[in-house]
């Protein structure tokens, strides 16, 4: 009996030792595999900090020779500065026609934002694309399109531009085949002139809740505005703006209607006559409010 | 022994992500310098290259590339000298530094240096891009423009009106003009200074000593592109007629050339005008003007003074 249970608890010690050195072995496995992914994981992070520095020397070095361009204009000549910035290798070159390409980028989105024509080929040279940008006050409004035929003669075939703007006139009368340039900037005179007017009459409108727009047209060269005059007597006063010179963002003249008769002839109201056709709208009737000559 | 290893894979691990962190920071800062304007394309083949990548993996040969970049560059040059032509105005230098990025918020600082004509400008801008739903609004916030012409005070008064209503636009349409105008001025002037030239044997003519020789003197006392034009006849002493040529420019940006005639003449001429031309000769300048226009208006001034 003695034998047999020595050689069960035998087993079971061995079975048991068995089992330690199982889990001994399953904890290196899983040291093992921690390791691994931390190292992986360190691997990982060297690698991106290695990119991340050789974008930044790139960058760095992108930076002194575009600094460089910009001071010896271009066509840049081998000069002393420019050798110095090369490293000897291939990549001098390349780094030269980076500096060039941010360069040009720059100037031309330069040329866009301060309202030029940003003309395109289109047609396999056969047209051209003009955009007109219209802005006021700082704010970039609409911008319209013209495509023109270079054929024998130019000729618009394609365009955005709203129908009250005299464009047809402009053409036919105009000097679009012998001056493009001048046509184009009396054209880019009236759409910035309309521009000005619709954003003053939108300023207007979302500043100015107290004064009511009786009327108004398309092109923004007729106004009738009601104002709230303050005090207990409250009367309705009309004001007519009349833009006639559509070049123009100032109206060419003003009129003033009140059942209120003092009122037109007052000096105070002389006054706002003459604020409305030196200032633009919006700013005037903040003036007139300060004033107190309107609600 | 083993949970060593594994703290010193953790501890490294720690300071390489705080080094990345700061190396990122670094690029950030480095990115508001300079617009890369990378979006795919050949910029960001060439930084690959830059930075190392192996052509293998680009699966591009560095030749390949540059060759590629190389041709965008030609066409944006074209480009660029078609934008000059047509929009009449020259950039020389043009810097971008961005100040603040943010969803949907970007702000960046515009330099730019270059001339139209003769007039060189220097023009600092801030511009404001929100996206407000759907649409970009796109703002100037800040402008500033300095030009050397301080001699044409018209336009210094319409820069600072610019200036305050950020109207960048405004000021280039403007000053386009304006150069033009000033174009016809100094052509028309040069015209008769060279013409006087033409008459005589050689470019004495213009000079005091030969003013017994030739019947008339024009002269340009500012040069051809100053305002002031004079006529003086040597045989009648004294008397001198000045043409002021000024470019008038209002806050609104509309340019008038204004031409006038004076005169300038001793008392005792001036007592033997009995039919008042002298008197009158401002006014009739101006009709003059207004039919056959200024070079041939002050040609005919020219010749009435050449008896």
């Amino acid at each position: 009996m003695e034998e047999a249970r020595k050689g069960v608890l035998g087993h079971l010690n061995m079975l048991e030792m068995e089992a330690n050195n199982l889990e001994l072995k399953k904890q290196e496995l899983r040291q093992r595999g921690r390791q691994e992914e931390l190292n992986a994981n360190l691997q990982a992070l060297l690698s991106k900090r290695d990119q991340l520095k050789a974008e930044i020397k790139a960058n760095t070095s992108l930076q002194k020779m575009r600094t460089l361009l910009d001071r010896t204009g271009f066509p840049y000549e081998r000069n002393e500065d420019v050798d110095n910035l090369e490293d000897g290798s291939d990549n001098s070159q390349l780094l030269l026609m980076m500096a060039r390409h941010t360069q040009l980028k720059d100037l031309l989105h330069a040329h866009h934002l301060i309202g030029g024509y940003d003309v395109l080929q289109t047609r396999k040279g056969k047209g051209v694309c003009v955009s007109l940008a219209t802005a006021y006050e700082g704010v970039y409004l609409e911008t319209y399109n013209l495509e023109i035929d270079l054929g024998s003669d130019l000729r618009i075939y394609r365009h955005n531009i709203p129908p009250f703007i005299p464009l047809e006139r402009l053409v036919t009368q105009g000097n679009m085949q012998t001056d493009i340039k001048d046509f184009l900037d009396t054209l880019s005179q009236y759409l910035n002139a309309y521009a000005g007017r619709k954003q003053q009459l939108h300023l207007t409108k979302e500043i100015h809740s107290s004064v009511q727009v009786v009327e108004s047209n398309a092109l923004c060269t007729i106004l009738v505005l009601m104002f709230t005059i303050p005090g207990e007597k409250a009367e309705a006063t009309l004001c007519t703006l009349q833009y006639a010179d559509h070049t123009q963002r100032l109206p060419t003249r003003v009129n003033i209607e009140s059942e209120d008769t003092a009122l037109v002839s007052s000096p105070q109201w002389k006054k706002n006559k003459a604020l409305l056709l030196e200032t633009p709208l919006h700013t005037a009737l903040v003036t007139m409010k300060k004033t107190g000559s309107i609600a | 022994m083993k949970k060593n290893l594994e703290n010193v894979y953790e501890a490294q691990i720690k300071a390489l992500q705080e080094e990345i962190a700061a190396l990122q920071c670094q690029q950030d800062k480095n990115e508001r310098e300079i617009a890369m304007n990378l979006a795919g394309g050949r910029m960001q083949d060439a930084l690959l290259i830059m930075t190392g990548h192996q052509e293998k993996e680009m699966g591009k040969s560095q030749r390949h590339i540059t060759a590629h970049l190389k041709t965008e560059i030609m066409e944006m040059e074209e480009d660029l000298i078609r934008q000059t032509k047509i929009n009449g105005i020259v950039l020389v230098n043009c810097s971008v530094k961005t100040v603040e990025k943010g969803n949907k918020k970007m702000v960046q600082q515009h330099r730019l240096t270059g001339h139209c004509s003769f007039l060189d400008f220097q023009v600092e801008f801030e511009l404001t891009d929100v996206q407000e739903d759907t649409t970009l609004v796109r703002t100037i916030t800040d402008l500033n423009i300095v030009m050397d012409s301080t001699e044409f005070k018209d336009f210094g008064n319409f820069v600072s009106g610019v200036e305050d209503k950020r109207d960048l636009l405004l000021f280039f349409r403007t000053l386009r003009r304006f150069s033009d105008r000033c174009e016809d001025r100094r052509r028309t002037f040069q015209h008769f200074q060279r013409w006087r030239q033409a008459l005589g044997d050689g470019p004495e003519v213009i000079s005091a000593q030969t003013e017994e020789k030739y019947p008339c003197v024009v002269s340009l006392p500012g040069g051809c592109r100053a305002e002031v034009m004079q006529i003086k006849s040597p045989k009648l002493a004294g008397c001198a007629l000045t043409i002021y040529w000024s470019i008038e420019v209002t806050n609104e940006g509309d340019i008038t050339p204004k031409i006038d005639l004076l005169t300038k003449m001793p008392e005792k001429v001036l007592e033997m005008d009995s039919r008042k031309v002298i008197e009158n000769a401002p006014d009739s300048f101006q009709s003059l003007l207004r039919i056959l226009g200024a070079e041939a208006s002050i040609d005919t001034v020219i010749q009435s003074v050449d008896v």
